[in-house]
């Protein structure tokens, strides 16, 4: 249980890296 | 006037930031316009001009196919603000046309348009490319701005364009970093440094600060202690903890604010690295201290002292890095230096002191000897030499007297002048230099914007390889995983900190521009000296360029003496207006020769020319005619060939029937050209040179010269083809010649060098302008492009390649094998080393030296 959480934990915080940085970041960084 | 000064603004355009983008567009519009000649393209506008009749739509389109976004300006009928800048801009891309007036005048017109255009800010906070990309993109967000840069070398940014500085500073601090227009560039200057001073000193103080904490923990845990969380330790470790919490806000805070405004707008920097790392080690000894319950025995591990180390650290690594950042600026203020604070001005007969702010266009000036020239201007009193090395690298002083034109900044070596002043406070040749040398330095060479493509993606990446690396720890690692998986992430966010690799460009770029107008090579682009350490052929201009430029005697063989020729000869031509009559003067000037006094004077069109000396008829003219008067000159053949091999005209001097000596008047050429043609073929280069000269006179001065091939015959305007074809064949061509007559094939070669007197700065068409007149600038130039081309290489491969190599490292991949896990402090430590290692790296180009360096420029150094 443990483990299957923490996986999840790091695969989300990988997945909220992408979204945060790449993904919603685009709508800033539009007018380059 | 050429077509191009009819053209309006058409189109607005941004991203293009050199001629060759220039050449792009135009290239790019010929289907259009029909001909290359007739789009003007304005880099400090971003803008195109466009004749009449072509469609605006269309044009917009193929520009931004050609990678340069435009759109049709929001009117294309011009404002008459607009409509002079782009008549300026066009003015200086066909500067033939222009008269001596027009163009003494530009430099301030130019001065005027760049302020419309560019506003520059001072930005304080920004540590790394990451920040770059940030502060950029922030100012590209704000309504009208089109092109933004920011320097880290200087911490200054650049927008173009019509964005309120309100709004800029609102926007690069919104994006986390502090902003102020700066207004006056000196006082901004002395400011910055008055700053780093002190931010040195507080960075050195925050270092001691937490270094010291880190150690006290890691005596404390392994000397006294445990560095595992025990029950009888624990509420010790709680205490420790809150006190590195402490120390941490007190000298690390900056990078948690900055970290978080960063994250705010969706960024991420060397900030959220080092937060990141810090705080991940700080929180999870934190849990360990206070509930170690929640963790296995093995895992009761603190890391405090990392988190107090790690910013210690890399508070040290800035402070280095601010000083010897300091150092890179040395050339512009060694410019700025050179400026004298008061003038002597005579108004209303009197002389009296003024501060040089207070001097305006027309005043007169007094200069005695050891003093700098305030101003720019034109002597009308007395007569001196005067030291210009400062200026244009040239060694020895120049003789100057009435109606020579002496510039700022040099120094009066000999006698009292009075000059008037033409040029003042911002348009003098030394403002303009060092306007264009600071500018230089902060642009990018293609090089750099590479490395900041890479930085502004790399530090999201660093975060997914560090949770990446810790869930590969958690699953497959040995016990304690939780401990291990910690190491590894910390120890991966940290190590990849990309400040190194923000510095690594500018800061040589700085060093190399700041070395090349040392000297006396203005380089206006950084990709200018990217682009000049691959040339492979140098295409030079004769007339100027290899030759001096106006006819000089070059031999004189008499019957009987050398001095009696030239005084009659003298004598004779004192009459005459011909250039040549001019060459025979100056010799007789330079020898101490008296000319003869002649009298019955007569010039004969295609002939020469005669007159009456003691009772006989005297002539100076060419051997046809002097023949077809039945006077023998056979006996000077010999003399008369060796001066037509050279390129030289000889004119034969007959006093009544007899022949009395040859006199060879050829446009010489320079001292040291033939010198610095050798340097250029010692460095691999072929060096080519193209002559409007007929095929015999071209072949001569090639052969002196030791020039590999030649074009003669070539007209002014077809010298742009033969740097085409020269380029179609895949050499990478550098163009040297007149920055006025040369313009159009200095624009069509890869680099073009504008070889000016010291005070033609303002030659637009070149990416580099020479100040002195000598060929030495072209390879010095060259050497001193390949060296800083070579340090980029070196920085960008300690920063980037260090970084990539310590990641797997410091993510654990040597674990498997020698059981290395790297420490996180090991890793601060070494981050803030490699920041350290570019920038001394960078400030070794200081000790750049060419390898024909000047008597003058040696004692300098």
């Amino acid at each position: 249980m443990e483990t299957i959480l923490v996986n999840a934990a790091g695969l989300a915080l990988m997945a909220a890296v992408v979204w945060w940085f790449w993904l919603s970041g685009n709508k800033s960084g539009q007018n380059q | 006037m050429s077509d191009r000064t009819k053209l309006k603004p058409a189109l607005s355009i941004s991203g293009a930031s050199c001629q060759g983008c220039a050449k792009k567009i135009r290239a790019a519009l010929e289907p259009l316009t029909g001909s290359t000649e007739l789009v003007g393209v304005d880099i400090e506008a971003q803008t195109v001009a466009l004749p009449d009749g072509v469609d605006l739509a269309e044009a917009a389109r193929v520009v931004t196919e050609a990678g340069y976004p435009a759109e049709p300006a929001a009117n294309s009928e011009p404002a008459p603000c607009c409509a002079s800048k782009t008549a300026t801009s066009h003015n200086r891309a066909s500067g033939a046309d222009q008269g001596p007036a027009e163009a003494a005048a530009e430099p301030g017109q130019a001065t005027e348009s760049a302020k419309d255009d560019q506003i520059t800010l001072s930005v304080s906070g920004a540590t790394c490319a990451s920040c770059v990309a940030s502060i950029e993109k922030a100012l590209l967000s704000v309504p009208g701005v089109t092109h933004a840069h920011m320097n880290l070398a200087d911490n200054t940014a650049t927008a173009n364009g019509t964005g309120e500085p309100d709004a800029l500073i609102k926007a690069v601090e919104s994006a986390g970093y502090g902003a102020s227009v700066i207004e006056d560039a000196d006082a901004a200057d002395d400011r910055r440094q008055a700053e780093d001073k002190k931010q040195y000193k507080v960075l050195l103080v925050k270092m001691a600060i937490s270094l010291g904490l880190g150690l006290v923990l890691m005596v404390w845990g392994m000397g006294f202690d445990t560095m595992m969380v025990t029950e009888a330790n624990q509420l010790t470790w709680i205490n420790f903890g809150i006190l590195t919490l402490g120390v941490m806000i007190a000298t690390g805070g900056h990078f948690f604010t900055g970290a978080w405004k960063a994250f705010k707008h969706h960024n991420a920097n060397m900030d959220t690295l080092i937060a990141l790392g810090t705080g991940t080690a700080w929180l999870y000894s934190m849990v360990v201290s206070s509930v170690p319950e929640l963790l296995p025995e093995m895992a009761r591990h603190v890391y405090f002292e990392a988190s107090a180390m790690i910013i210690g650290l890399i508070n040290l690594g800035q402070a280095l890095e601010l000083r010897a950042k300091g150092k890179t600026s040395e050339a512009v203020r060694r410019l700025l230096d050179l400026r004298a604070k008061t003038a002597r001005v005579i108004r209303n007969g009197e002389e009296q002191d003024l501060p040089v702010k207070q001097v305006r266009k027309g005043d007169h000036i007094r200069v005695r000897p050891g003093e700098k020239l305030p101003v720019d201007g034109v002597i009308i009193e007395g007569s001196t030499r005067i030291d210009e090395s400062m200026l244009t690298g040239e060694p020895m002083p120049v003789s100057k007297a009435e109606d020579d034109e002496v510039s700022a900044g040099t120094l009066n070596t000999h006698g009292s002048i009075i000059y008037e002043a033409t040029r003042v406070g911002s348009e003098t040749a030394l403002a303009q230099i060092i306007k264009l040398v600071k500018k230089a330095q902060g642009s990018k060479p293609a090089i750099g914007r590479l490395a900041d493509r890479i930085s502004s993606v790399f530090v999201p990446t660093v975060m997914l390889v560090a949770i990446g690396a810790a869930l590969v720890w958690y699953n497959v690692g040995p016990e304690p995983a939780v401990v291990h998986m910690m190491i590894a992430a910390t120890t991966v966010l940290i190590i990849a900190c990309p400040c190194a690799l923000g510095l690594a460009t500018p800061m040589s770029v700085m060093v190399g521009v700041g070395k090349a107008a040392e000297y006396g090579a203005l380089i206006r682009q950084g990709d200018a000296l990217q682009t000049a350490g691959k040339i492979d052929l140098v295409i030079l201009d004769k007339t100027g360029t290899i030759t001096e430029g106006h006819p000089a005697v070059t031999r004189i063989t008499a019957v009987d003496s050398n001095a009696t020729l030239l005084a009659l000869a003298a004598g004779l031509e004192r009459h005459s207006e011909h250039p040549l009559a001019e060459a025979v003067l100056n010799r007789a000037r330079e020898d101490g020769v008296e000319p003869e006094t002649v009298t019955d004077f007569e010039a004969l069109n295609g002939k020469g020319v005669q007159g009456q000396f003691d009772g006989q008829r005297v002539r100076l003219g060419n051997r046809r005619w002097l023949e077809a008067e039945g006077i023998n000159v056979t006996n000077l053949d010999s003399a008369a060939n060796t001066i037509t091999e050279e390129a030289g005209t000889p004119l034969f001097l007959a006093l009544g029937d007899q022949v009395q000596g040859v006199i060879g008047v050829a446009d010489a050429i320079k001292p040291d050209s033939e010198a610095a043609i050798r340097r250029l073929h010692d460095a691999g280069i072929k060096v080519m040179m193209v002559t409007g000269d007929v095929d015999a006179t071209a072949r001569a001065i090639a052969v002196k010269a030791g020039i590999d091939d030649y074009r003669a015959e070539v007209l002014p305007e077809n010298k742009a083809e033969v740097v085409s074809e020269m380029r179609g064949k895949g050499y990478t061509v550098a163009m040297v010649g007149d920055g006025i007559n040369d313009a159009p094939a200095l624009a069509a070669a890869d680099v073009g060098f504008a070889i000016g007197t010291g005070t033609d700065v303002a030659i637009e068409s070149a990416a580099i302008t020479l100040m002195r007149g000598s060929l030495h600038g072209v390879p010095d130039a060259i050497e001193i492009s390949r060296a800083t081309v070579t340090n980029i290489k070196q920085n960008l491969f300690g920063a980037f390649v260090y970084n990539t190599m310590g990641i797997p490292v410091a993510a654990g991949l040597l674990y498997p094998v020698w059981g290395i896990l790297m420490s996180p402090i090991l890793a601060g430590a070494a981050m803030s080393l490699s920041s350290v290692t570019v920038v001394s790296n960078a400030n070794r180009l200081r000790l750049f030296k060419s390898s024909h360096t000047p008597a003058r420029q040696e004692e300098r150094n």
